[in-house]
C-alpha cells in the first residue's frame, strides 16, 4: 500500500510540475464530503430554524456540563507543549535529520499567523479589551484594576493556550507524517489509537468528518465575516448593507483565495500571507505612532508582567463559586472554538513545517505568535481603553452595539483616517483570503490522500465550493446553524488531543530510543552449507573500476 | 558509540547465500534498508541465475559456536541491479513483518575525509564461520571511480566475507555506503599492468560505494527512502 511507505518528503518542485487536469483524489474521502456538504447545506436550507435551535442548545449544554473539561484540556496541553520545548526530544527534526525548511523563517510566521488568527483579532483586538473594561467577573467595571485585568483576559483567550492547541496538533500531524511516513492527513493523529485501522473505514470516517468541519467552519466564518465587512464597508462609505454586496464580496474573497491555492503554497499563500502581515503590520505601526504611543509601550510590559503573573489563577478559574455564566460565552466559547479549529490549523501548520526542530516549531508557533497577538491586543486594546479612560470615549458603546466597526471606529480618532480605514479593510479581505485558501489546502491534502502538494484540480474544486457553501447559505440562511455545530466539534476533539499529549509522547520516546531492526516470524527450511574454496580476487569483475 | 551501532544493525546485517542443488553456499553480506523487505549488497556477489537467499543472525548465546553446518535461509530475489555502481537491490520473496529505526539512510554527501565509520559483516562467511564482526575505521578518502561512481576509501582491511555490508557514519549511526571490497590496486590498474597482476602492490585500504547510488536503486524500485 502506497500510502504506508516509509517516508513524506515534500518536494517544493512538485507544485510546478503538475499538470492541470491531474486529479490525484481519495475517492472515498472525496466524493462522501463532497456528498455529505451537500447534504447538510440542503437540510439547513430547509430546517435552518430548527436547526440553530439544536445545535444551540447543544453548545449551551457542553458548556454547562463540559467547561471544566476544556480548561483542563487546554492547560494539560499548554503545559506539556512547554515540557517539550524544554525536554530531551528538542532537536528531533521534523521529517528526518536532513531535512531543511521549505520556507524563510518570515514567511512562515506570516503563515502562521495568517492561518491561526488572523480575522479575529482585527475584530476582537479592539472590541474584546473594551466588553471587559465594561463587564468582567473579576474586578469592578470602569475602573482602573478592571482595564489592567481586561487586558489580561483578553490576553488568556488569544495567548499561549489557543496556540498551545495548534503547536500539539500541527506536531503530531508533522511528526507522524514526516518523520514515521504515515500520510498527512488528519487519521494520521490517531494512529496511536487505532493503529492499521486508519487505512480503513476509521481512518476515511476520520479524514471525512475533518474534511467537513473545516469546509462549514471556514465557508460559515467568511459567510459571517462578509456581513461584517459589509457593515463596515456600510459605516465607512454609506454603501448600505445587503445580502447581494455580501454575495460579491464572498464572490471577490472566493476568487483571490482560489487564484492563491491554486498558485500554490510558495508562490500563493505564503507570498499573500506575506502582503498580509505587512499591511497588517503598517496599520498597527501607524495606530502605535499616532495614538498614545507612551501608554501603550508602558502598557506592553506591564499587560505581559501581569498575564504570566496571573496566569496560573486565571487560566484554573472555573466559576466555582461565583456560579455565574460568564464564562460560557467567553473562556469556554474560545476553548471550544480553538479546539474545534485547531485540526485545520494544526494541519496547516504541519505542512508548512516540514525541516524545523521541534524547538524551532514550538519556539515558532507558541511563543512567537503569541507575542505578535499580544503586541497587537496592545497596540489596539490599550488605544480603545486610552480613549475610552482618558479620551472622547464612545468606543465602549460602539462595540456593544456593533463590533464589527469597532476598528473603524478606533481608527477614526486619528488623522489620515479615510485612508487607515481603507487600509483596514483590505486587511481584513486579505486576512479571509488567507484563511480562506490556507482552508482549502488542508481539504485538498486531505482529500488527495495526504499529498502534500494537492493537484489543481482538487484545489480548484474546493476553494470554488468554499465560496458556494458560503454563499449559498447567506442567502437561504443557516450561517450561524452550520457554525455553531462546527463548534460542538470540540468537545470530542478536546479529549482527542488529550490522547494526541500521550500518542505524541510515545512516539518521540520510541523515536528518540535506540532502535533496533527486528524481523517478525517466517517458515525457514533447514539447509547445509557447501563450503566453497576461498576467493581469489574477486568474482564477476567490478565495472566501477 | 561502536556497540549502540552493532546493537542497532545486527538484526539488518543478514549472509547473503546462493542456492546450489538441495545445499546453499555463502557469498557475502546483505543488510536491510527499507521495511517492505529490501536489502542492499554489492552487485559482483551475484552472478547466475541461482536462487538467492540471506539468513539473519540470531544469536541466542553470549559465544555462539565457531562453525556452523546449517543454516535456515529465507528466500529472496533480486529487484534492481546496477552492474555500473555495483549495487543491488534485493527483496524478501515473502511477506515478513518488519521493524527497523527511522532515518537509517545518511545523505552521502555530507561525509568528509576523516570521518569515523564502522562496517559490519560476515567476514569469514566462506568458512563456515558465521560470526558478525564490527570494525572501526576512519574514512581516508573519497574518490570518484573509472566509471563516475563515488567511493568511500576507509583504513580498514575488510575480508571477502563483509562485501555488500554497510559502511556506516559513527556519529549519527546512520548507512553512507556498501562495502566493495578491499582497494586493490591491480584490480583498478589491470589494464595498464596487463598480465602482471600479481604485482605486490598491497594496501591496508578499503572501499564502499556510496550510499547515494543505492538510494538512486531505491528510487528506480519506487521505493521512498528515509
Amino acid at each position: 500500500m502506497e500510502e504506508k511507505s516509509k517516508t513524506q518528503q515534500i518536494d517544493p518542485e512538485a507544485q510546478a510540475g503538475e499538470g492541470w487536469f491531474h486529479l490525484d483524489v481519495h475517492p472515498q474521502v472525496f466524493f462522501i464530503s463532497a456528498g455529505l456538504i451537500l447534504f447538510f447545506v440542503i437540510i439547513t436550507l430547509v430546517f435552518q430554524k430548527h436547526m440553530e435551535v439544536v445545535f444551540q442548545q447543544m453548545q449551551s449544554g457542553i458548556s454547562d456540563y463540559a467547561g471544566w473539561f476544556f480548561i483542563w484540556t487546554v492547560n494539560i496541553v499548554l503545559v506539556f507543549i512547554l515540557s517539550l520545548l524544554a525536554g530531551r526530544f528538542g532537536n528531533i527534526r521534523l521529517g528526518g535529520p536532513d531535512a531543511r525548511p521549505e520556507f524563510s523563517t518570515l514567511g512562515w510566521f506570516a503563515m502562521l499567523f495568517s492561518a491561526g488568527m488572523g480575522i479575529g483579532l482585527l475584530f476582537y483586538g479592539v472590541a474584546e479589551p473594551m466588553f471587559h473594561y465594561v463587564a468582567n467577573p473579576h474586578v469592578e467595571a470602569g475602573t482602573t484594576e478592571s482595564a489592567r485585568m481586561a487586558m489580561d483576559i483578553t490576553f488568556l483567550h488569544w495567548g499561549l493556550h489557543p496556540w498551545g492547541v495548534y503547536s500539539l496538533v500541527g506536531l503530531s500531524l508533522a511528526f507522524f507524517s514526516f518523520n514515521k511516513g504515515l500520510p498527512l492527513s488528519i487519521r494520521t493523529a490517531f494512529y496511536p489509537l487505532f493503529g492499521e485501522r486508519i487505512y480503513g473505514w476509521t481512518g476515511h470516517v476520520i479524514d471525512i468528518l475533518a474534511t467537513v468541519a473545516t469546509l462549514f467552519g471556514v465557508a460559515t466564518s467568511l459567510g459571517l465575516g462578509v456581513q461584517q465587512v459589509n457593515a463596515g464597508l456600510d459605516h465607512l462609505l454609506g454603501i448600505g448593507q445587503s445580502p447581494t454586496i455580501q454575495v460579491f464580496l464572498i464572490g471577490g474573497i472566493t476568487m483571490i483565495a482560489t487564484w492563491s491555492v491554486v498558485k500554490g503554497l510558495d508562490k500563493g499563500i505564503r507570498r499573500l500571507s506575506e502582503i498580509n502581515i505587512t499591511m497588517a503590520g503598517l496599520l498597527a505601526l501607524f495606530v502605535l505612532l499616532v495614538g498614545p504611543t507612551l501608554f501603550v509601550m508602558n502598557a506592553l510590559l506591564e499587560n505581559i508582567g501581569y498575564y504570566f503573573q496571573y496566569l496560573p489563577k486565571l487560566s484554573t478559574w472555573n466559576e466555582t463559586y461565583e456560579r455565574s455564566e460568564w464564562q460560557h460565552g467567553w473562556t469556554i466559547f474560545y476553548w471550544s472554538w480553538w479546539i474545534a479549529w485547531s485540526p485545520f490549523v494544526g494541519m496547516f501548520i504541519a505542512r508548512v513545517s516540514h525541516g524545523r526542530t521541534i524547538r524551532q516549531f514550538i519556539l515558532g508557533v507558541l511563543l512567537v505568535p503569541t507575542f505578535i497577538t499580544f503586541l497587537w491586543i496592545t497596540i489596539f486594546g490599550n488605544t480603545a481603553l486610552f480613549i475610552e479612560m482618558f479620551g472622547g470615549g464612545g468606543i465602549s458603546r460602539v462595540v456593544q452595539e456593533n463590533i464589527p466597526v469597532s476598528l473603524f471606529v478606533l481608527l477614526e480618532n486619528f488623522p489620515l483616517s479615510a485612508i487607515t480605514s481603507t487600509l483596514g479593510i483590505i486587511v481584513i479581505i486579505t486576512f479571509f483570503v488567507t484563511s480562506s485558501d490556507s482552508g482549502s489546502m488542508v481539504i485538498d491534502i486531505i482529500t488527495s490522500g495526504g499529498n502534500p502538494n494537492p493537484p489543481v484540480l482538487s484545489r480548484l474544486f474546493w476553494a470554488i465550493m468554499e465560496g458556494v457553501v458560503a454563499a449559498v447559505l447567506l442567502v437561504g440562511g443557516g450561517l450561524v446553524a452550520l457554525q455553531t455545530a462546527t463548534i460542538t466539534t470540540g468537545l470530542p476533539f478536546a479529549a482527542i488531543i488529550l490522547g494526541m499529549c500521550v500518542a505524541l509522547y510515545r512516539g518521540l520516546s520510541e523515536y528518540g530510543a535506540p532502535q533496533e531492526f527486528t524481523i517478525g516470524e517466517r517458515p525457514a527450511t533447514e539447509f547445509k552449507v557447501r563450503t566453497k574454496p576461498v576467493l581469489n580476487k574477486t568474482f564477476g569483475r567490478r565495472r566501477l573500476w | 558509540m561502536l556497540q549502540d551501532i552493532f546493537f542497532q544493525y545486527r538484526g539488518a546485517c543478514m549472509m547473503l547465500f546462493q542456492r546450489e542443488g538441495e545445499s546453499v553456499s555463502f557469498r557475502g553480506t546483505a543488510f536491510l534498508v527499507h521495511p517492505e523487505g529490501y536489502f542492499l549488497t554489492a552487485g559482483h556477489l551475484i552472478t547466475g541465475n541461482q536462487e538467492l537467499m540471506v539468513v539473519p543472525t540470531e544469536e541466542t548465546e553470549n559465544f555462539p559456536p565457531v562453525r556452523t553446518e546449517t543454516v535456515a535461509p529465507i528466500p529472496v530475489e533480486v529487484r534492481q541491479m546496477d552492474r555500473e555502481r555495483d549495487l543491488a537491490l534485493l527483496k524478501f520473496k515473502q511477506k515478513i513483518e518488519i521493524s527497523m529505526p527511522d532515518h537509517v539512510i545518511s545523505a552521502a554527501e555530507q561525509i568528509p575525509t576523516g570521518n569515523a565509520v564502522a562496517c559490519m559483516g560476515f567476514s569469514f562467511g566462506y568458512y563456515q564461520v558465521y560470526n558478525q564482526l564490527i570494525k572501526q575505521a576512519v574514512i581516508c578518502s573519497r574518490l570518484s571511480s573509472g566509471n563516475g561512481t563515488r567511493i568511500f576509501l576507509f583504513d580498514s582491511l575488510v575480508h571477502d566475507g563483509n562485501r555488500g555490508g554497510p559502511l556506516i557514519n559513527l556519529y549519527d549511526g546512520r548507512i553512507i555506503g556498501v562495502v566493495g571490497g578491499r582497494f586493490e590496486l591491480q584490480e583498478i590498474l589491470s589494464r595498464q599492468l596487463g598480465k602482471t597482476s600479481d604485482l605486490p602492490i598491497k594496501t591496508d585500504v578499503s572501499y564502499a560505494v556510496s550510499i547515494d547510488h543505492a538510494v538512486e536503486l531505491m528510487e528506480k524500485e519506487g521505493i521512498n527512502v528515509i
